[in-house]
């Protein structure tokens, strides 16, 4: 466990602004009281800009390319992350190589905050399951479902059981564009364990999503699901807005979120019920959604104020900042960090980490764990929904998947792409 | 007679080139070409490089029509998205146009409280896409939408529909919504066009035993041929560059059946091919000018002709 | 007299039904910015079971709207104002004086409404210009945007000023500057207060262009204040909602204040005389 000590104040960043440049759901008011203890420490303001998610990449490459960058910006994070979308870290990034708080990040993450052995990123976040089952204990026992799912079968033999009832048994906000692929994806580790060697092979470009028989049967199944009108009668056109109403009025059984959701439903409707986690059993999968990913933050080389910016990475990995951090985040129970800091971990989390094996821990999600797919993501969904109304085959979507990584393999330079 | 010798006389006196100095042309024509045009045709110069998320490692590249044969031969339905701009271009048009000069008229007449229902029909343009899209995916929502239960409340619950993700009702849905938000607009334009209309003119109509429709035809329709005409430009030109109302509505979903031409510009931008969307708005761009144009000379002609 | 009152009967209540029909999102939009987060994200119209009034100053604050107001202001007002007078001058005597070179500024002019902005190129220019993070920057792209739409508008509508008004004037020797601005410019204003208008809400919609032009966030106009509330697990619906009703009140504000200049049948007597 690591303490680390905030810079000592000299008066030497007095009357100096710093600019932050970050994405809508990035920082949002977490941040705040640490950024205002910050000022107050040093005598100097910060000027947070939150940009809307749609605009934020372009605004950012925007302002790399024209040299009009904040002192720091956020990028969303994997270990391929940074080649792909800073391109350049040598030319726009600080290099922190050496800094204390280097190790108050898990090895896994320090992985999305390095390029070729130089420490240019900081990732503070989360531990939680991301993206799995999230159920209504509650409501399965009254229907006589004692146990979970956990094969493609059972599931659906429970999803008639709740649906009989005239309750949506797994609500999937399709409008959204971004959730309903995650089902297939998240699963990742499925597909490795039916093909040892699928994740490297696909980076090398030694074998193709299309006519991969895992895949295929997965996309079967969702279908299935979706015609028996398991995601609810208009998943495609249902957004998320209203989810965790859903939830508190009993209207679903069971969602894909991350596991502080829990707390979302509790806080927004009062209800009494009790909710659990299990992993999505399509597949027939038991691998944990591993994802070394994460909102991360970097300093931008042209700075005038590189010794506030460093002051300021510093200061966020104080314990005090980061318990402020974690207490600040409605929607957060942990910090993945070697800090000695209070978690707040939801008693259903810490239940459900008890039935996940700890070998199924080791490969990351599909998207995080292979090269130029996680690019696709709104696409591939896009064509999830046609297939799913019968405007296209389940292996064109996985066609697809291949020609669209291979545009980028190519423009990337990528050598096993030829 | 002893008028026209007053008015030839008139012209002479009026030297055309004091009375309306050119000077008065120069500043919008330098703000124009320095903040507008240039940068404009520069982004244009963009679709002939290679200009991607990479050009930063790899430097930039001139090649030619490049992007634009790939997006000739690519694998993406840019056909359907092309017909998918041309239809919604029409029809919406169509859709927001005739009932708006109807509206205008109805409330250029003494109709009471007319100044609040214009503000009323107005409103819905300054919402800004976000909002429209949050609140009628919400309005459209086939399980607890207000159209829906609304269907249901009058007793017309068979006419119930999915309304953003059945594919025969989708482009309804969003002809819909652009028509809520766009009618008000267009409406004020025409409201401008038929206040510059002499009264005189109605009332010799009448006089000539006119009817409504004959008034509308004869001395309405004619005199507007502007206010018409900069609809008819605005319109089809907002038409062919739709992509915010379809973005938040549908996403050019579900699946692809709401594609246009810039959600795929888009899509091509947000995977780091610049150069390629880019070229595809290049060739968004010269469409729509010709079209624009065209309908510009041909109206300006009619009204050359009319006096 | 009975035809006028039936038909004024069915236009009151078609009227009433369109109207219905428009406010319905808006009510949706102000009857959820009372509520809590819960009960937002129903979207529904039943009434808040508490009206909480502090959302507006919560908004107020943590959006920081009132910087982005006086932005939003500055930069609607001016730029519109410079924009709609300078193109009226401009399409006045494009108008007026049909010379080869005028006809082919016209169309010069024209095409800008097919140009998409690009906001990459535009950046760079600015650079070169040393206008970056300016206000005055921000409020010469703004103008230098409308040109199109206010000349192409307002030509049209300067042809029904008819020329004899023109020619009055200069006998009574007025110079070509009183001439614009004494006699013109009064005939023209239902136009121009509907240029304005509409050019107003363009500018005062458009967060795209001071979000590019600035990497400051004190030059951010109102509009942008929405997106601190929206986030992919923090959709605080009621704040949404109420800021929107705070961004949407200048405009309205502006329109009905406008539309009471667009009244009817001007230069029916003047001719004559």
């Amino acid at each position: 466990m690591l303490t680390i000590e905030e810079v000592p104040n000299t008066d030497q960043f007095k009357g100096q602004e710093l600019s932050i440049l970050v994405s809508a759901g990035w920082m949002d008011n977490r941040y705040d009281a640490t950024i205002s203890r910050f000022e107050d420490t040093y005598g100097c303001t910060v000027d947070l800009q939150t940009i809307p998610a749609d605009q934020y990449s372009d605004i950012l490459q925007s302002d790399l390319e024209n040299g009009t960058c904040p002192d720091i910006f956020w990028i969303q994070s994997n270990p391929f992350a940074i080649d792909s979308v800073i391109v350049d870290p040598e030319k726009y990034c600080i290099d922190f190589s050496g800094a204390d708080w280097q190790n108050v990040m898990p090895t896994s993450r320090q992985a999305s905050c390095m390029s070729g052995d130089k420490l240019y990123g900081l990732q503070i976040w989360h531990n939680s399951p991301e993206y799995v089952m999230v159920y209504n204990k509650t409501l399965f026992n009254e229907l006589g479902i004692t146990s979970v799912p956990t094969t493609y079968d059972d599931l659906k033999k429970d999803c008639a059981t709740i649906a009989a009832k005239g309750i949506t048994p797994w609500f999937m906000p399709g409008a959204d564009g971004w959730q309903h692929q995650l089902s297939f994806f998240q699963i990742g580790g499925v597909y490795q364990e039916d093909q040892p060697t699928l994740y490297d092979d696909l980076n090398n470009n030694k074998a193709t999503f299309a006519d991969n028989k895992k895949m295929l049967e997965v996309l079967g199944q969702f279908k299935e699901l979706s015609d028996a009108g398991y995601f609810g009668e208009d998943w495609i056109g249902t957004d998320s807005t209203n989810m965790s109403n859903e939830f508190g009025d009993r209207k679903c059984a069971m969602a894909m979120a991350n596991s502080s959701f829990i707390k979302q439903i509790q806080d927004d409707t009062g209800t009494k019920d009790e909710y659990g986690l299990f992993l999505i059993p399509l597949g027939d999968n038991t691998w944990y959604p591993t994802n070394p990913a994460g909102p991360t933050m970097f300093g931008y080389k042209g700075t005038k104020n590189a010794d506030l910016v460093k002051a300021f990475f510093q200061f966020v990995c104080t314990p005090d900042s980061l318990q402020e951090i974690l207490d600040n985040s409605p929607a957060y129970t942990n910090l993945d960090v070697n800090v000695n800091i209070e978690q707040h971990w939801l008693p259903e989390e810490e239940e459900f980490m008890k039935t996940v094996d700890p070998s199924k821990m080791g490969i990351s999600v599909l998207q995080t764990g292979t090269k130029y797919t996680n690019d696709y993501w709104m696409d591939f969904g896009a064509d999830m929904v046609s297939f799913c109304q019968g405007t296209m085959e389940a292996n064109d979507v996985l066609k697809n998947m291949d020609t669209n990584r291979a545009k980028s393999a190519k423009t990337a330079g990528d050598p096993n792409w030829k | 007679m002893e008028t026209c010798a007053i008015f030839k006389r008139r012209e002479a006196v009026l030297n055309k080139k004091k009375i309306y100095p050119q000077w008065f042309v120069i500043i919008p024509l330098l703000l124009y070409i320095l903040f507008f045009l240039f940068p404009s045709l520069m982004g244009v110069f963009y679709s002939f490089t290679d200009w991607s998320s990479r050009t930063a490692m790899n430097g930039l590249h001139f090649v030619g029509l490049q992007n634009y044969t790939d997006i000739f031969t690519s694998n993406k339905d840019y056909t359907s998205g092309i017909l998918n701009t041309f239809r919604f271009t029409i029809i919406s048009n169509i859709v927001k146009i005739i009932p708006a000069l109807f509206l205008a008229i109805m409330l250029q007449e003494g109709l009471k409280g007319k100044g609040i229902y214009r503000t009323l029909f107005y409103l819905p343009s300054i919402l800004p896409f976000v909002i429209i899209g949050l609140v009628f995916r919400s309005i459209l929502n086939y399980n607890n939408g207000l159209l829906n239960a609304s269907l249901d409340a009058i007793g017309l619950g068979i006419l119930k529909q999915k309304w953003l993700s059945d594919l025969g009702t989708v482009w309804g849905s969003i002809f819909g919504v652009d028509a809520w938000r766009g009618i008000g607009y267009v409406m004020t334009i025409f409201l401008a066009g038929l206040n510059a209309i002499p009264k005189d003119y109605y009332e010799a109509a009448e006089i000539d035993g006119a009817n409504f429709w004959h008034k509308l035809w004869y001395v309405t329709l004619p005199m507007m041929k502007g206010a018409i005409m900069i609809n008819l430009v605005f319109g089809i030109t907002y038409g062919l560059k739709v992509f915010d109302i379809i973005y938040v509505l549908t996403n050019g979903g579900p699946g692809h059946a709401t594609e246009v031409i810039t959600t795929y510009a888009f899509q091509l931008y947000s995977e780091g091919q610049y150069g390629m969307s880019t070229a595809l708005n290049t060739i968004l761009l010269l469409v729509t000018a010709v079209i624009g144009v065209a309908i510009v000379k041909v109206m300006s002609r009619k009204e050359a002709g009319q006096s | 007299m009975k035809r006028k009152t039936i038909q004024n009967t069915i236009k009151t209540i078609v009227c009433l039904f369109l109207s219905f029909l428009v406010v319905a999102p808006f009510y949706m939009v102000l009857i959820n910015s009372f509520k809590t987060k819960g009960e937002a994200a129903r979207m529904n119209l039943s009434l808040p079971t508490k009206w909480l009034f502090q959302n507006y100053s919560e908004v107020i604050e943590k959006g920081k709207l009132m910087q982005g107001f006086i932005n939003s202001l500055s930069y609607a007002m001016i730029a519109t104002f410079a924009g709609v007078l300078l193109c009226a001058m401009a399409a006045y005597v494009l108008s007026r004086n049909e010379t080869k070179i005028n006809t082919f500024l016209y169309y010069f002019f024209l095409s800008g409404l097919f140009f998409p902005v690009n906001y990459v190129t535009l950046v760079r220019v600015f650079q070169w210009m040393h206008l970056t993070n300016t206000r005055t920057g921000i409020i010469l792209v703004f103008t230098s945007a409308m040109i199109p739409f206010c000349i192409f508008t307002i030509f049209s509508f300067v042809k029904s000023v008819p020329v004899e008004m023109d020619e009055a004037a200069v006998i009574d020797g007025a110079g070509p500057v009183s001439l614009f601005f004494q006699i013109i410019v009064p005939l023209l204003k239902p136009t121009l207060v509907t240029c304005f208008i509409l050019e107003f809400m363009g500018v005062w919609s458009d967060f795209l262009t001071p979000l590019y032009l600035s990497s400051k966030s004190k030059l951010f106009p109102m509009t942008m204040a929405v997106y601190q509330f929206f986030g992919k697990n923090k959709n605080y619906w009621n704040y949404i909602f109420a800021d929107i009703i705070l961004t949407c009140i200048p405009v309205i504000i502006v329109y009905l204040l406008g539309q009471k200049y667009i009244v009817g049948g001007m230069t029916t007597g003047a001719v004559k005389e």
